[in-house]
């Protein structure tokens, strides 16, 4: 029997059979069998004629792993360490700062609006901070505009992972997405193509990024791990240049601020030297328990004890707005020594959203209802809804809130009467997008429902196939929506 | 409830003939082939056709019904129903839109696909639904499924209890929804799932308030201290008890913490993999410390209690006790002046009817008997033990309702006379529950019929006629006759406005059927008795007799005639169910209930009372227990008192609002997927192999198709020529389940049967199944294949083609209870014929028979002695040969070392626990296992072709092990008896394998 080598094991699966089948061949074939073959042969060969490496380096086995063997597992190792690498994408774009955006722009801004000449309203001081530029530029609103009849869906782009409300941030001619798969995609904002992405391997993103130059910064969180991590990412040459941990936080929100960032988590506020460096965290008294936003400068939350903070990026310390209800007496009156504006106030349960409108706050509760206080706590209108997880957009004196029953509200200001009401049939957990005298209602069911914003008349609805999970950014003359399915889907004003 | 490990019961009777995916192999059949390993999977899920029975014993779940089935659809559901219960199926269509427009809001999650909903009339046909394989046992009141996302609901006897349940599932639903959207956002290909515990509290939290059940579960947790917290909940893994841990520790939350907290626990779940962690991060405490809130906030509720409420051990004595025992009734045996208490219980796995001598004061036992056995045959294949299914007349006759076959029927049985007289089942009554005998003998009780309305019903047991006493859809139960023979008192929830929904006393009149409220009030008032209190303790009824025969008779009543009446009761206004008194003055009752039991757990739902005592089932540290009470204690309690001016017209049940209701329409099966595996495996010598099984099915589980594919070619040119397919039918939809096939097999083969005898066999053919059961423990089963075979024996070059029919029938009986490692009692047996035949070439002509008998004998609770003897033949040209040895028959000889054509094995073995459980504590990990047990066995059998051999056998001790109940491993040491039965062998042997004992 001309002996040929078994191996133990051999990655040419074909030619490895017909090297088999020569054995078989050679030896009696009756003798041959799965298991009792394998003995058999062996015993055949000679024990000492046969042997696992002996065969190894036969001349067939060699010739075959230099033209197999070596090819295949060198590129297997090369794919192995992309895969285990942490980023193996990446942006590496042209800021262009002429398209009216300018290197610095603040992220979770407050709904405010922008008082038309003709209402006697007093100028609102929930602004934007004295230096941004964002004048008129926002996520959720666009007062002034060309009138327009419907939306049109004019394209298309898809990523990998699914948005959440803050994932679309506009920076220096670009669109960058978050996504919760860990990855941050950037589309040029005139014709929206992609330049690529960021990413962490096995991280999830779930707040929106803040950009200082050309330096992308976001938060990262590996796969169930609780570690909150900040990222400093540098979008024109495509790269990495920091991952620092922040601490045992979860999910949190990022905000840019003269001296580096600070990050709003469940429980606590943590600030944050440009080096990655912990300058200073504190806990809050109460989860946050509504999406921080910037009002007067300072970054402002809503906490499950019923009241609400402020944070100064400053100073870093936590001034607290409001008493929270069941408070006892003692503790109310530390609280109020703390505090120079806190007042009792009967709000009852936790604050599920807010938004700042004249100096003061309109305020939605877990177990229902929508107020506006001022900014001693002074109930000046309380309006009965069912409970609201969607930021309120103040626009043109009125306030445009959905809730959890999925009816859409719109509010006088003045008053807290409901002038209007539509009802959707679904959830409601997205800011609506005002645009001219036209309203988009993002419904969680997949459903944009153009509104007419004064007699509420629905003029269309579209239907997205999938969860709406973004609110609507508004770019020039587009509406932009992040949907399931990874689809940025993009609209027209018609 | 989930259909996970909670809910779907992984009882060792699963062995259910009509479903592969609970097959047991019979090691007869075990062809050994170089495929092993994916055969193996492949036997797990498919119908094989190498063997003639596809199930060795096992029971049945028997469709008894043959439904209709009608779809609804709604806005959000699709909603599954027997045409019979379209008033209540449009009911709980409401119920479930309303459920879903809250459960949205409270979760703040939405659904986006139609979700199938099925509901069942009775408890009896949701048990025999196929949507799960598994028995679904009597404790279940309903479940969701993972794989279709179905959930399937039965209709028990309420509407309100039809509302939770509803709630309790689509709260599941929904979750379910959520957390893979959490996973789907993040791209995780996994659902993380909080531990059970949480899941069912959840479900339990958003679906109802605490009720009676709730409250006295934790009362008796925290008095009796054995409450868990959070670090030790897994202590009640999978217990009714940790549904309530579950709810309670929510309602913490949330009186604690704010609502607030509840939702976000949840939707904090990716924060960490564990879940303490998620819990501790959300509500900013440790653990422990939230421990220690929670255990204080639990024990500020019912600390208390202790002044104003009594212990067992104070108020109470104790007549009966360890298992599970319900429904006590007191009886004097006039003849012989003795006294029992007669009750159903479950203390050895069945649930039975037990009568007990007592002395005459019913509180010492002096003798036990069971009476019936429940669970054993088909007369009484379940008991429903949570439920009051017993009435005793003063003459001592029961009247003990089981399930029999498609229905409940009521046996009448002469407890003194020891036989049962009469099986009473009605047509149209599907579920029987809370008896009682009237004065006259006729007989009172609660049923469901086809419909699913619960109504109250008289039988005539002179007349033999069933009247039916109410007929709408409120929960009418608990009847009993009232003050005189017209009248019937009754449980119902029928009253309006600020009562509505809540359980109030009522009279009917059976001649007019006028119904008047005996109570008004907002607690929950349930199972009145009244009874008559004399001097000389006459029983209430006896009372009655004499009072009417002194007015016929025209004779003023004597005084000793003339009785005190009051009207029993159960109210739950002090959280649990208590027992109170209502006087009776005249033809009138009073409103002021007064409390004559002040129980901490209360008293369970069915009771009895004499002059003196009242006799009940109550809990104490989770163990259900008879008691006696004074009737005549002094508690301090206050009382309850009604206000029947202020009622008002009940309010509708929900119903689907304005086009909410869409389309009815038939049901047609809609085949969807239910799995797809696939496989692939690789070795030096054989190469590759791969191949794949998919499932599919109709949405009611009726209807299943099994494609089995995979390819064992070793070389390029083999490809074609080596593909394997079996493509089977099962259908279960009646109670005949038949099932077909067609199949093309290919490849290798070594028969361990033959010695030495390699084969590349290549076979196609098709088979066809039938099955019938004449009730849960029996059936006639029958198989016909056809196969055209090629068989290339390695080696010899030859071929040996046929075209083989086989044939075979078989009778199974099983009534086996089990316990951690194998039966423990009662019989299984199997007796099957087979003959197969070339008809082509006249290469293989056998018949074989089966004979497999075996016989548990239970000596103590865990504590068993097996018996089997069995017999199986081959006969014919050329006969295939059994193959035995090893663990899981003759012991200590090699395994599936023997081969012959005839085999007869018997075995004896005693079965004895060893340790219940066993922990082993590291430093970094602790472990947990139960149920390790030993065997002292003795083997004998023998193998031959044509001529007897010798006879072998073996004796010694062995261990088992049984790990998650997933597998049990076993271990043996003993002696071979050799030489034809006349010498041990030398030394011993060593035998380590797996599998149940037989």
């Amino acid at each position: 029997m001309k002996r040929r080598g078994f191996g133990l094991w051999h990655p040419d699966i074909w030619g490895y059979k017909r090297m088999l089948f020569a054995v078989k061949w050679r030896c009696s074939f009756k003798k041959w069998c799965g298991m009792k073959m394998w003995g058999k042969l062996k015993s055949r060969c000679g024990k000492k004629k046969w042997c696992g490496l002996k065969r190894l380096t036969s001349p067939y086995i060699i010739s075959e792993m230099k033209t197999g063997f070596l090819p295949v597992c060198s590129f297997s190792i090369v794919l192995l360490l992309l895969f285990f690498s942490g980023c193996y994408s990446s942006i590496a774009v042209k800021l262009n700062y002429a398209a009216n955006t300018p290197p610095y722009i603040e992220q979770n801004q407050a709904s405010t609006d922008s008082i038309s000449k003709n209402d006697n309203a007093k100028p609102n001081t929930g602004s934007y901070p004295s230096d941004s530029t964002a004048k008129g530029e926002n996520i959720t609103f666009k007062p002034e505009i060309a009138p327009f009849d419907s939306l049109v869906k004019i394209g298309e782009v898809e990523t990998n992972g699914s948005f959440f409300s803050e994932s679309l941030v506009s920076y220096g001619g670009w669109l960058f997405a978050a996504e919760g798969s860990g990855r941050i995609y950037a589309f040029d904002e005139s014709n929206f193509k992609e330049a690529g992405y960021a990413s962490i391997r096995n991280s999830t993103i779930s707040a929106a990024p803040v950009f200082n130059g050309n330096m992308m910064y976001f938060l990262m969180r590996k796969k169930l791990v609780p570690a909150l991590n900040l990222v400093k990412y540098d979008i024109t040459e495509g790269k990495e240049i920091l991952i620092s941990e922040i601490g045992n936080l979860g999910d949190g929100s990022l905000f840019k601020t003269e001296t580096g960032f600070a990050v709003v988590s469940l429980r606590h506020v943590v600030f944050i030297d440009t080096a990655g460096s912990v300058i200073k965290g504190e806990e809050f008294r109460a989860p946050v328990s509504a999406a921080p936003l910037w009002v007067e400068g300072k970054i402002t939350a809503g906490l499950a004890d019923g009241s609400l903070c402020q944070i100064d990026p400053d100073t870093k310390e936590i001034k607290y707005l409001f008493s929270p209800l069941n408070e006892d007496e003692s503790t109310r009156a530390t609280n109020r020594a703390d505090s120079e504006q806190s007042a009792e106030i009967s709000l009852n349960g936790a604050i599920t959203a807010f938004a700042a409108y004249n100096g003061g706050f309109i305020v939605a509760r877990f177990e229902g209802g929508l107020s506006l206080l001022s900014q001693k706590g002074e109930k000046i209108w309380e309006t009965e809804t069912k409970r609201i997880s969607a930021p309120p957009v103040v626009f043109k004196n009125f306030c445009l809130v959905g809730d959890g029953g999925g009816t859409f509200n719109k509010i006088d200001l003045r008053s807290g009467e409901i002038k209007k009401r539509y009802e959707t049939g679904g959830i409601i957990n997205l800011p609506a997008t005002a645009l001219g005298d036209k309203v988009i209602v993002p419904v969680t069911d997949g459903r944009l429902i153009l509104l007419d914003f004064n007699t509420f008349a629905p003029l269309q609805i579209i239907e997205t196939e999938g969860r709406v999970k973004t609110p609507g950014k508004i770019l020039n003359d587009k509406v932009i929506f992040g949907c399931d399915q990874s689809r940025l889907v993009i609209f027209k004003f018609d | 409830m989930l259909i996970d490990q909670a809910c779907v019961v992984k009882t060792k009777h699963h062995f259910l003939p009509v479903v592969p995916g609970n097959m047991l192999i019979d090691q007869a059949c075990v062809v050994k082939t170089k495929h092993h390993f994916l055969l193996f999977l492949i036997f797990l899920i498919a119908a094989p056709t190498v063997c003639a029975q596809y199930y060795y014993f096992g029971r049945n779940k028997v469709q008894y019904e043959d439904f209709d089935w009608r779809v609804m659809q709604t806005e959000h559901f699709d909603i599954y129903y027997n045409a019979d219960m379209a008033p209540m199926a449009e009911i709980g269509a409401g119920i479930a839109e309303e459920a879903f427009a809250k459960l949205k809001e409270e979760l703040q999650h939405t659904i986006t696909y139609r979700i199938p909903l099925i509901f069942y009339n009775t408890h009896i046909h949701f048990q025999q639904t196929n949507v799960t394989p598994g028995f679904v046992p009597e404790g279940v009141g309903g479940f969701f499924e993972f794989m279709k996302g179905r959930v399937v609901i039965p209709f028990l006897g309420s509407v309100n209890q039809f509302n939770h349940v509803i709630y309790h599932e689509l709260t599941h639903v929904f979750m379910t929804s959520k957390l893979a959207r959490i996973s789907k956002d993040r791209k995780w290909t996994d659902t993380y799932f909080p531990p059970l515990w949480f899941v069912e509290g959840m479900a339990e939290f958003y679906s109802t308030r605490p009720d009676a059940q709730a409250t006295m579960v934790m009362r008796d947790a925290v008095l009796n201290n054995y409450f868990t917290g959070l670090k030790n909940i897994d202590a009640v893994y999978g217990s009714f008890i940790m549904y309530k841990f579950g709810q309670a520790f929510l309602e913490f939350v949330k009186a604690k913490y704010g609502g607030w907290f509840v939702l976000k626990i949840l939707e904090n779940i990716s924060y960490s993999s564990e879940f303490e962690e998620v819990i501790s991060y959300t509500l900013g405490k440790s653990i422990e410390e939230i421990d220690a809130e929670w255990f204080a906030f639990e024990r500020s509720k019912y600390y208390p209690l202790v002044t104003t409420h009594s212990s067992h051990a104070l108020a109470t004595k104790k007549i009966i006790g360890g298992g599970y025992n319900f429904d006590p009734k007191p009886l004097t045996d006039k003849a012989t002046g003795k006294h029992y208490i007669v009750y159903t219980a479950n203390k050895d796995g069945y649930s039975s009817l037990y009568l007990s001598e007592t002395d005459s004061t019913f509180t010492n036992i002096l003798s036990t008997k069971r009476i019936i056995t429940g669970e054993r045959g088909k007369d009484h294949e379940a008991v429903h033990l949570f439920e009051a299914s017993l009435a005793v007349s003063s003459d001592g006759v029961a009247a003990f309702i089981t399930r029999s076959g498609q229905s409940d029927v009521v046996h009448i049985y002469d407890l003194f006379g020891g036989k049962e007289t009469e099986a009473l089942r009605f047509e149209n009554v599907l579920s029987i529950s809370e008896p009682a005998f009237t004065s006259g003998g006729d007989l009172l009780f609660r049923g469901i019929n086809r419909a699913a309305s619960t109504d109250i019903y008289i039988y005539y047991s002179a007349e033999k006629r069933l009247k039916q006493l109410t007929d709408d859809n409120f929960d009418d139960g608990a009847p009993t006759e009232g003050l005189t023979p017209d009248d019937v008192i009754f449980s119902s929830d029928r009253l309006g406005g600020e009562y509505s929904g809540v359980y109030n006393i009522f009279n009917i009149k059976i001649s007019t059927g006028e119904i008047t409220p005996v109570t008004a009030t907002k607690s929950n008032f349930g199972k009145p008795v009244l009874v008559a209190d004399s001097k000389g303790a006459v029983q209430g009824r006896e009372a009655e007799v004499s009072e009417r025969e002194s007015q016929g008779s025209g004779t003023t009543p004597t005084t000793q005639n003339v009785v005190n009446k009051k009207l029993i009761v159960l109210n739950d206004a002090d959280g649990v169910n208590n027992l109170y008194e209502i006087e009776v003055s005249g033809d009138k009752f009073s409103d002021t209930a007064r409390n004559i039991s002040d129980l901490y757990t209360g008293v369970q739902t069915s009771y009895s009372v004499d002059s003196t005592f009242a006799f009940f089932t109550s809990v104490d540290r989770m163990s259900f227990d008879i008691y006696k009470l004074d009737r005549k204690r002094v508690t301090k309690l206050p009382t309850v008192v009604s206000d029947r001016t202020r009622l008002q017209p009940p309010k509708p049940f929900p119903q689907l609002g304005g086009d909410a209701k869409k389309t009815i329409v038939q049901y047609k099966e809609d085949y969807t997927l239910d799995y797809a595996q696939s496989q692939i495996a690789t070795d030096p010598v054989f190469g590759t192999r791969g191949g794949a099984v998919l499932s599919l099915s109709d949405l009611l589980g009726d209807d299943k198709y099994f494609i089995l594919l995979f390819n064992t070619a070793e070389t390029q040119s083999d490809f074609l020529e080596s593909f394997n397919i079996d493509i089977s039918r099962l259908n279960t939809k009646n109670r005949t389940n038949f099932g077909y096939g067609v199949f093309n097999y290919r490849g290798r083969r070594y028969d361990l049967r033959e010695a030495d005898e390699y084969y590349f066999e290549k076979s196609y053919g098709t088979y066809f199944l039938l099955q019938y059961p004449f009730s849960s423990f029996d059936r006639i089963e029958t198989t016909i294949s056809l196969a055209n075979v090629n068989k290339d024996i390695i080696g010899f070059g030859s071929d040996q083609r046929s075209l083989l029919v086989t044939n075979s029938v078989a009778y199974v009986f099983d009534n086996s209870l089990w316990g951690p490692t194998g039966p423990l009692d009662g019989i299984r047996l199997r007796a099957q014929l087979g003959m197969t035949h070339d008809i082509r070439y006249g290469n293989e002509n056998y018949y074989s028979f089966i004979f497999d008998y075996r016989h548990y004998l239970r000596l103590l609770y865990t504590t068993s002695l097996a018996f089997r003897g069995s017999i199986y033949w081959n006969e014919g040209t050329t006969s295939r040969r059994y193959i035995a040895g090893g663990s899981w028959d003759l012991r200590g000889y090699p395994r599936f070392g023997l081969r012959g054509q005839k085999f007869w094995i018997t075995s004896a073995e005693l079965r004895i626990p060893l340790a219940d459980r066993i922990a082993v504590q590291l430093p970094f990990l602790g472990l947990s296992f139960s149920g390790l047990r030993g065997a002292l066995f003795f083997d004998a059998g023998s193998l031959w072709d044509k001529e007897y051999k010798e006879t072998l056998g073996s004796v010694g001790f062995g261990f088992r092990f049984n790990l998650f109940n997933l597998i049990v491993f076993r271990y043996d040491i003993g002696k071979k008896i050799e030489q034809n039965f006349t010498k041990f062998q030398d030394g011993w042997f060593y035998q380590f394998f797996f599998g149940w004992d037989f």
